[in-house]
């Protein structure tokens, strides 16, 4: 073999594609050639290296979160232009806040002082034209879909920090946060996970806190317990002090 | 569920369903926008566009090819698309493109790594982002993905010849970069 027979051979012998003779000659050349030889050193190191760039690298939860809410805004884009092709343009303002209110309604996860006095709101570059007031809480919690609805108190030094943690606990299980209210006593936040999702996601939440209080009811009753079979499950998470 | 009925109700439009379809290919798909783009900032732009566009296409797949092969497909076209309008935009230097900076995610972050290994692997890297990208595109995906030069071409529209050539010229680079490190890759000079 000679230098440009070794060139030649090269690509096949680092793909494996070489026969028992070939890949012979092609390192027997290698073994007395100081170039080739060099530059077989550096295909196998390339081979292998470039096999295990990848090991140990994980996707960081922003651009977990980043392309998993833009899908589901372009869903809900495309779920309202189809209510808005269905009423025409006249009605479109009027009817985009009857629906999403009657979508508010029909979710559970959504207390009603969470969407008293509020008309709808659609993403911000809206509808096909259709200006919604401008300033409105962005608010379009429930889809047809059917929900299920639990919750859960989590009991921490620092309701800050917890949220952080559920925030990227929402983004892990592809869950999205439909609303938040704070207040004196507490946070709380609305999400809305997959029912395939929700264990998964409960058990995480529950790690959050010092402790943390399994279907305590929020008003006092007893919280439903978790349907997995719903296609959805509105969690309402209540970060409260210590 | 299984993947069939997974595609079919995401191609109705179901979010949810979209989402757990393609969490399972999700690292797939960013380790390619990573090798491409060379930085985490441009891989995430790059995979949200990607995961855009399977979105508004699925309802349009139509099995002539396996999923991944499809994914893979849209993948490549939109981390091209994205260097291109980056090519346009003149600010961006080559070094702020690299990737750069370490933190908890990173590969190859871990105690019992020699800073040596560490040290070739940012070279590679580097080495990476600074190939011709029809040279990247097919040596990401045959070096890196393991594709065979027939998915390959199906992937990126390209005849099997062309891609073998891509990636022989592709791999001839890297060594020529490996060699002018010869002390850190522990190459003899010649
Ligand atoms: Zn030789």
């Amino acid at each position: 073999m000679d230098c440009s027979e070794f060139r030649r051979l090269l690509d096949g012998y680092v793909d494996g594609e070489l026969d028992e003779r070939e890949r012979g000659a092609l390192e027997a050349h290698a073994a007395a050639c100081d170039g080739c030889g060099a530059q077989l050193k550096a295909a196998r190191q390339l081979r292998d290296m470039l096999g295990h760039i990848n090991d140990g690298l994980s996707v960081p939860l922003p651009a977990q979160a980043a392309w998993r809410s833009a899908v589901r805004a372009q869903a809900r884009r495309q779920r309202m232009k189809r209510v808005y092709a269905a009423c025409g343009a006249v009605a479109a303002a009027c009817v985009l806040t009857v629906g999403v209110t009657a979508m508010l309604r029909g979710n559970p996860a959504v207390p009603p002082e969470a969407f008293e006095g509020r008309t709808a709101y659609v993403e911000a570059d809206g509808i096909d034209g259709v200006e919604l007031p401008a300033g409105e809480t962005a608010l379009l919690a429930a889809d047809s879909e059917a929900l299920s609805y639990v919750d859960r108190v989590v009991l921490t030094d620092d309701i800050a920090t917890a949220q952080g943690y559920l925030m990227d606990i929402v983004a892990e299980y592809g869950a999205t946060v439909e609303h938040t209210a704070e207040s004196a006593e507490d946070t709380r936040v609305y999400v809305r996970v997959s029912g395939e999702n929700a264990a998964d996601f409960l058990r995480a939440v529950d790690a959050i806190g010092l402790e943390s209080d399994e279907a305590a009811g929020t008003d006092g009753g007893e919280a439903p317990a978790l349907d997995e079979s719903a296609q959805a499950v509105g969690v309402c998470v209540i970060l409260t002090a210590a | 569920m299984n993947e069939d009925k997974l595609i079919a109700r995401a191609a109705r439009g179901d979010a949810a369903a979209f989402n757990e379809l393609l969490g399972a290919y999700e690292k797939k798909m960013y380790a390619i926008c990573l090798r491409m783009s060379g930085n985490h900032e441009d891989a995430q732009d790059c995979l949200q566009e990607t995961m855009l566009r399977v979105y508004r296409a699925i309802s349009g797949f139509k099995r002539q090819s396996s999923f991944s092969t499809w994914l893979y497909r849209v993948a490549m076209n939109t981390c091209l698309d994205e260097l291109r309008k980056k090519r346009n935009r003149p600010s961006t230097s080559l070094d702020g493109l690299l990737e750069t900076g370490w933190s908890p995610s990173d590969e190859f972050d871990t105690p019992e790594r020699h800073a040596l290994e560490r040290e070739r692997q940012q070279e590679i890297r580097r080495a990476i982002a600074e190939l011709p990208e029809d040279m990247r595109a097919a040596v990401v995906l045959r070096d890196i993905e393991g594709l065979p030069y027939e998915e390959i071409a199906r992937v990126l529209d390209i005849n099997v010849g062309t891609i073998k050539s891509r990636i022989s010229r592709g791999r001839e680079k890297l060594r020529e970069k490996m060699q002018a490190k010869a002390e850190l890759f522990d190459m003899p000079d010649v």
